[in-house]
């Protein structure tokens, strides 16, 4: 359904280009969660972004494209176009709603006044917090009345970028439940954007593990939770606290994401590669399969 | 060092003829020297006002605060900042991002407690001596908070909370707003700086997982009343609870 083929994307600023997104590609079908994760930085938000068209106009499109079944979408930012197919929960919640309209009357906006009450239940929000304004509610009541925003439009995908930070589990895994439920119902799909793996792995099918602009494995979520086969992916799922008994057992992952504006190396990870081989120094790691629907970009994997 | 007994919060309702709200109704715990307490809870719970009550930034309704003694609890807000006890308990608050100053550089933000709370005039050295306590290079301290990383700014969020040398840190969400990796950067130091100064802190955080690694006892908030409270490894083993059972069950796990 949603395509994302081969993309670059440079934001040219004063300190130079930004290399924000290097030969990405991504598929997600009707009904199916994908989870993208990496670091902050790592350029979930600018690939978020890209899919819904919303990214700011000095971004430059470099190489590869976005097709929406089957026909081309342009990523970037124009005048006064919707895509109502495509619906976006945002990482802000603040700034994403209208200051100055009760929140209950955003909602009926988009759902018609009788649906204002279920779409707010459903998100776990007591319906008299309808006749509030943002700036009355608690950063984790915006959040939910966003997400009962993007639920209200129906979409058939829907980019969730980090949309239960700052929620607690319980209001979490309701957000989750309905979402997966929707998925299932309607065939809506989703793409979760999250540094939380392990949120990712209890909701999604598929998770995409980014770094530095680049998707360096993709695969169903047992085979990347189980046996993760990039460098990368596997010391991110070492330095989730699940792991660790104590402080002192907790996997930091070393080095830095490199800076995208300096040239950089064939691939990005390499300076905090364990595995790193003179080889790697050579070109860009493809994504490539090394099993059925299991990809990844590195020429030295794990077994 | 701090027992707090059947502490109330009723917050008077904001508007016309609206109700008030009962935050927290009948709290009462110890913490005592070099322990760790985590608070969790769904938000809206009460953690926070919790958190905000003993490190005296709003009065109490009802109860007692005991910090070594002294019922802080009976200090007003404005006569707690000329108190010895303000010293002592520093408050970290949630999302460093938001909680620095951004005209103040990571220097000032952490020389200014040293200049008001302490009285120091020359804080050069001890600043320095507080950045690397917290592993923060010394080359940043000249930097403006939208200069930093978020594991820089919590690092500077945690040195300026250093500063007066407390015993009592409430931790209000440490870590929420970054990283897996950076997050475990930063609970790393929390554990060795608690290690290294004995101290005692209250960690608020609705990460389960987080005080499971960092206290050793837990208390779980609902509607402003505690529900459970005990040891973490028992209460996180077999949950009392109804309440403490559905929050565990909510937590996203790896499959191990």
């Amino acid at each position: 359904m949603l395509v994302v083929d081969r993309l670059s994307v440079h934001f040219p600023t004063r300190r130079g280009i930004v290399q924000a997104l290097d030969r990405v590609s991504l598929a997600i079908e009707p009904g199916e969660i994908v989870g993208l994760v990496g670091e902050s930085g790592s350029g979930k938000s600018v690939l978020s972004y890209a899919i819904s068209g919303l990214l700011d106009p000095s971004a430059r499109v470099i190489g590869g494209e976005i097709r929406w079944r089957g026909a081309p979408i342009g990523p970037i930012r124009e005048r006064r176009t919707t895509r109502a197919a495509v619906v976006q929960i945002f990482q802000n919640p603040r700034a994403s709603l209208n200051p100055i309209r009760a929140v209950g009357r955003q909602v009926s906006d988009v759902a018609g006044q009788d649906r204002v009450a279920p779409l707010l239940e459903s998100v776990r929000l007591d319906p008299s917090k309808a006749r509030n304004y943002p700036f009355e509610l608690s950063g984790g009541q915006c959040q939910r009345v966003g997400i009962a925003l993007a639920l209200a439009c129906e979409p058939e995908l829907l980019i969730a970028d980090e949309p239960t930070t700052g929620l607690d589990v319980i209001t979490e895994a309701a957000i989750m439940q309905l979402i997966a439920e929707l998925s299932r119902s309607r065939g809506m799909a989703t793409l979760l954007v999250t540094h939380n793996l392990p949120l990712a792995a209890a909701h999604c099918h598929r998770i995409a593990v980014m770094h530095a602009g680049q998707i360096v494995e993709s695969a169903p979520v047992a085979a990347l939770t189980q046996s993760a086969r990039h460098p990368y992916s596997a010391e991110l799922l070492a330095a989730t606290p699940q792991h660790a008994a104590t402080p002192d057992d907790l996997h930091v992952i070393q080095g830095q994401l490199p800076d995208l504006v300096a040239p950089l190396l064939p691939c990005r990870y390499a300076t905090r590669c364990r595995n790193r081989r003179p080889d790697c120094d050579l070109s860009p790691p493809e994504l490539a399969p090394v099993a059925s629907d299991h990809l990844i970009a590195c020429r030295h994997p794990l077994c | 060092m701090l027992t707090v007994s059947s502490l109330r919060k009723i917050f008077k309702g904001r508007g016309w003829k609206a109700p008030p709200v009962t935050a927290l109704d009948d709290i009462s715990f110890e913490i005592g020297k070099g322990q760790s307490l985590g608070i969790v809870g769904e938000s809206g719970s009460g953690k926070s006002t919790l958190g905000r009550l003993v490190s005296r930034l709003i009065d109490p309704t009802g109860g007692k605060l005991l910090f070594e003694g002294t019922d802080i609890g009976a200090i007003s807000p404005r006569a707690f900042v000329h108190r010895p006890q303000r010293r002592q308990i520093q408050h970290i608050f949630q999302d460093a991002a938001e909680n620095l100053t951004p005209h103040m550089t990571a220097f000032a933000a952490i020389a200014d407690p040293l200049r008001r709370l302490v009285g120091l005039t020359n804080v050069n050295d001890r600043v320095r001596e507080l950045a690397d306590s917290v592993s923060l290079g010394r080359d940043l301290l000249e930097r403006y908070p939208h200069q930093l990383s978020g594991g820089q700014k919590a690092r500077v969020g945690i040195a300026r909370g250093l500063a007066s040398q407390p015993s009592l840190l409430i931790l209000d969400e440490p870590t929420a707003a970054l990283d897996v990796s950076v997050q475990a950067a930063i609970l790393k130091l929390l554990h060795r700086l608690r290690r290294d100064l004995d101290l005692s802190y209250l960690l608020i955080s609705h990460d389960i997982e987080v005080v499971r690694l960092m206290c050793e006892r837990i208390i779980i908030l609902r509607n402003g009343q505690v529900v459970e409270a005990g040891q973490t490894a028992q209460v996180l083993a077999a949950p009392q609870s109804d309440y403490g059972r559905m929050l565990l069950a909510a937590v996203p796990r790896l499959p191990s």
